[in-house]
């Protein structure tokens, strides 16, 4: 192998696994011998990457305590190197590597941070949505804002990521007795987030799916009597565009 | 190929914009310079980080730090990660752009940290290859950044000042001077930081970085967490003697203290190099 890429693959190796071929490739002095060397390197390597899952993950940390979180941070760091440019995006994973309320935490977190720096778009206003002619209704496919999220949650884990947050003491993790939809968004750069009902969080991720206005409407017979659909469709559709959940583009199809 | 899209400009003192500090700087409109943003913090889709560098911009020129274009790396370069700097040099139209002489990682991996090369005839072969292909591809010069370092790779065949001198010649990019960071790899290699300074080619020297670091069981680690200390200053002021005048900033990435702080610390390279420049004009 070529020496270049001999030793950068020995020194990553030594980074992950603590593999130790890169030793005999390093200068060793009396007053800094290799191992105190190259632990420099390491210590930084695993600090550096707790302290990024810290950034995106502070209520997991505060949850867990900081000793507890580095452990954790150091085996994920282990078992999922980064193939990241930016350290924001190391993390990805997190969520599915912890469980149960924890893993919700987690992925309520990760939310949080995709949802704040996701692409800007102006929100579809309700002049915009007084403008589309009645007829196109039943064939106009909606989009949603870009920043919208949609995470469904069987504990009750936004409280627990909530009091964390205001610093208070968690509440005891408590299994839903039934999964619980959520929608995060942003609005003027705000983040946002709530609880849906069933059939609202149907519809919205029937949006999600590309169904247009009018497959949503039959859908929401599973709630409504068929004389109270076209109220309870227009009703939903303001809701969202207040909410600034509709995003106004060139491409929306009516 | 040559590049001329860079200006030569003198832009004075700047910092390193970080989060904690947008409000204040909107609010107060401080008298810094200029400031270096990371180029990682802002290849995001969009959101409060991409709006306050909208508005921050139109008071203050800027230059943009990358940590992940891996120019030493074995890998090849990689263009998708310099398609989103190109995009980001588009929308901050900064004066210039730098990264380091160094890699991050090989095979698709990132450590996320600055490691050294080998200082060989090979690395800088590669290096400056790398460093051409990104010049090329961005339409200008960029400038590299000298590390700190802990280590010495047996393979080395001359001190870093000449790997680092001869990979600027042969690639025709820029440098950015870590003036710290000289005098730390200089404490842990044991050579004279006034060497490094004397065999830099100082008309390729663009901008200085200043920074404090932690001294830590006698090896002393380029942490960017407390203020700049006595001799680096003092490095500081020898450098600019031989260098002239070189836009500096002061870097700080942990413990960020408020900005009343950093320019406190700011003023102090100001009046170093006043009476380095006054000096030099009765001189001249
Ligand atoms: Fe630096």
């Amino acid at each position: 192998m070529n020496m270049l890429k001999q030793l950068q693959n020995d020194f990553q190796e030594y980074l992950l696994n603590d593999d130790r071929n890169i030793y005999k490739n390093i200068v060793s002095t009396e007053r800094m011998p290799v191992d105190k060397r190259l632990n420099i390197y390491a210590n930084a390597y695993y600090a550096r990457l707790s302290e990024a899952l810290s950034a995106t993950y502070p209520t997991i940390q505060s949850y867990l305590g900081f000793d507890d979180f580095y452990k954790l941070a150091c085996e994920y760091a282990k078992s999922h190197p980064s193939e990241f440019r930016s350290i924001r995006w190391f993390g990805d994973k997190f969520p599915t590597f912890l469980q149960n309320h924890l893993a919700e935490i987690a992925e309520i977190e990760w939310t949080m941070s995709a949802v704040f720096d996701s692409k800007n778009a102006t929100p579809l206003s309700i002049e915009e949505l007084a403008n589309i002619p009645p007829e196109s209704w039943e064939s106009m496919q909606l989009k949603l804002h870009p920043s919208v999220r949609r995470i469904n949650l069987n504990w009750n884990s936004i409280a627990i990521w909530q009091d964390l947050i205001q610093d208070k003491t968690p509440s005891d993790p408590i299994k839903n007795e039934f999964t619980v939809p959520w929608i995060f968004w942003r609005k003027n750069l705000d983040n946002q987030y709530c609880s849906l009902e069933a059939e609202d969080a149907w519809a919205i991720d029937a949006i999600i799916r590309g169904e247009n206005f009018g497959t949503i409407c039959e859908g929401l017979l599973q709630w409504n009597q068929e004389e109270d659909i076209g109220m309870r469709a227009a009703s939903l559709l303001k809701g969202w565009t207040e909410a600034g959940l509709l995003w106004y583009n060139a491409d929306i199809n009516y | 190929m040559s590049y001329t899209a860079t200006q030569n400009e003198f832009l004075g003192f700047g910092l390193g914009l970080r989060p904690d500090h947008y409000q204040t700087i909107l609010a107060e409109k401080p008298s810094v310079d200029w400031f270096e943003i990371l180029t990682e913090n802002y290849l995001i889709p969009g959101g409060k980080p991409l709006d306050f560098l909208d508005k921050i911009r139109q008071d203050y020129p800027m230059v943009m730090h990358g940590v992940s274009m891996s120019l030493g790396s074995f890998d090849p370069i990689d263009l998708e990660y310099l398609t989103a700097v190109k995009q980001l040099i588009k929308r901050v139209q900064p004066k210039w752009i730098s990264d380091h002489l160094c890699w991050t990682g090989i095979a698709q991996k990132n450590m996320h940290d600055l490691l050294p090369l080998p200082y060989t005839e090979e690395a800088i072969q590669h290096v400056s290859n790398k460093i051409m292909q990104a010049q090329e591809f961005l339409g200008q010069q960029i400038l590299i950044e000298n590390l700190s370092s802990y280590i010495t790779y047996q393979q080395s065949q001359m001190p870093e000042w000449e790997f680092l001198s001869e990979v600027a010649h042969r690639a025709d990019c820029l440098i950015l001077l870590d003036v710290n960071n000289v005098y730390v790899s200089a404490m842990n290699h044991e050579f004279k930081p006034m060497d490094y300074m004397n065999a830099i080619p100082a008309k390729r020297v663009r901008q200085i970085h200043l920074a404090g670091h932690s001294n830590e069981q006698g090896c002393i680690i380029d942490t960017h967490d407390h203020p700049i200390i006595d001799p680096v200053w003092d490095l500081y002021e020898k450098t600019l003697r031989r260098m002239g005048k070189v836009s500096t900033m002061i870097e700080r990435d942990d413990h960020i203290p408020p900005l009343s702080e950093l320019l406190q610390e700011l003023k102090f390279a100001r009046k170093i190099a006043d009476k380095v420049f006054a000096e030099q004009n009765e001189y001249a």
